[in-house]
């Protein structure tokens, strides 16, 4: 009987592992450790790899930028937002990331 | 005995279990499986890529298991829209770049899902492949796509009870990809009435069955919160990035699809 419980169990076992496949597919892939990386090896590391934190992001519409703090974009943004959707458009070389998380913060 | 026996094993499956889970890749404080340079650089690549094309909005996902740990059918783990964006930096600064809309799981309760907004560089932060597929939508869907996100509906068309193999036909539960396809009909339709989104998902959008067996399923449901069946009926199915996208190209709404790689 005892036997057959642990035959069940590695059975199950096996299944509940394999599951895990369809997993955590949509959780937060911190960039925390990426960006402490990077700045550990320091800028010279990669050409583009100053990092940024970032406060807010604000989509800009072909009729200009959408939100509170349109009225604070520069003259180039204000442009690029105004370009019909299609023509390429400015990028900067600096990553962005988010902030670091509040229990890295407070350190 | 028989009793006493069971409950070992199963406390035994939950350790393992826990353990596993805290193993899978995508959890905040997961180990990058690249580093960090080869991260940064395929992220600004991406992002240069989508800025040559003018890509304002774009489907976008990554791969966030082990390629051949993944189910039948399935090519990428999470789905998100990016959309070109002022953002404005801690010191003060505008500059040009992509944001990332995220429909999360929690990492603590992973049945429950937040929106958050990360960058490109977040986004592949965890990968398991320096691989990203994009759908860029015509420009007209962009355009609506863009008045979605800045509107009330993009918040309110989110269900945060989550389940990963979630049915796109209800709104019972929602992952990822379902909620990105719920975004991309409520711009398509113009709407933000779920039963109208819905109502056409079913009519047009054609889901991708999930290959695993009942059998696994119905043990993943009981031990992993964020899997759950009870939305399903004859055979789970689920949106997946590949059926989003083969939706758009099939009524001719992708301006341009890719795949980039490191």
């Amino acid at each position: 009987m005892k036997k057959k419980m642990v035959i069940i169990s590695a059975m199950l076992v096996s299944m509940f592992f394999t599951q895990q496949a369809m997993a955590q597919g949509s959780t937060q892939h911190s960039g925390q450790a990426v960006k402490y990386s990077a700045l550990a090896v320091g800028h010279g590391a990669v050409g583009s790899a100053k990092m940024t934190s970032a406060v807010v992001a604000v989509p800009l519409l072909a009729v200009g930028a959408v939100g509170a703090v349109s009225a604070e974009m520069g003259k180039s943004l204000v442009e690029a937002a105004n370009d019909p959707i299609g023509e390429p458009l400015k990028i900067s070389d600096e990553t962005i990331t988010v902030g670091p998380t509040p229990d890295q913060a407070i350190r | 005995m028989k009793t006493k026996a069971m409950n070992i094993c199963i406390g035994i499956m939950m350790l393992l279990g826990m353990g596993m889970a805290a193993e899978a890749g995508s959890t905040a404080n997961a180990e990058p499986q690249f580093e960090a340079k080869e991260i940064v650089s395929f992220a600004k690549k991406v992002e240069k890529v989508l800025a040559s094309k003018g890509a304002r909005v774009f489907v976008l996902s990554r791969v966030g298991r082990p390629v051949d740990e993944l189910p039948k059918g399935i090519q990428y783990t999470h789905t998100a829209l990016g959309v070109y964006s002022m953002i404005k930096t801690a010191d003060g600064r505008e500059i040009p770049g992509y944001a990332i809309y995220n429909l999360y799981q929690r990492e603590k309760e992973p049945n429950i899902s937040d929106l958050v907004m990360d960058y490109p560089v977040d986004f592949f932060g965890g990968v398991y492949e320096l691989k990203a597929g994009i759908v860029i939508p015509t420009p007209e869907l962009q355009a609506r796509l863009l008045k979605v996100i800045a509107s009330n509906t993009y918040r309110n068309l989110h269900n945060p009870v989550y389940s990963v193999i979630a049915n796109p036909y209800n709104s019972k539960f929602q992952n990822c990809t379902e909620y990105t396809l719920d975004v991309i009909n409520a711009a398509i339709y113009q709407t933000d009435d779920v039963k109208k989104i819905k109502g056409n998902t079913k009519a047009y959008f054609e889901a991708q069955k999930v290959n695993i067996s009942p059998l696994r399923l119905m043990v993943g449901s009981i031990f992993m919160p964020d899997v759950k069946t009870s939305d399903q009926k004859g055979g789970a199915k689920t949106a997946t990035f590949t059926t989003i996208a083969k939706y758009l190209d099939k009524y001719d709404l992708i301006q341009e699809q890719m795949v980039i790689v490191q």
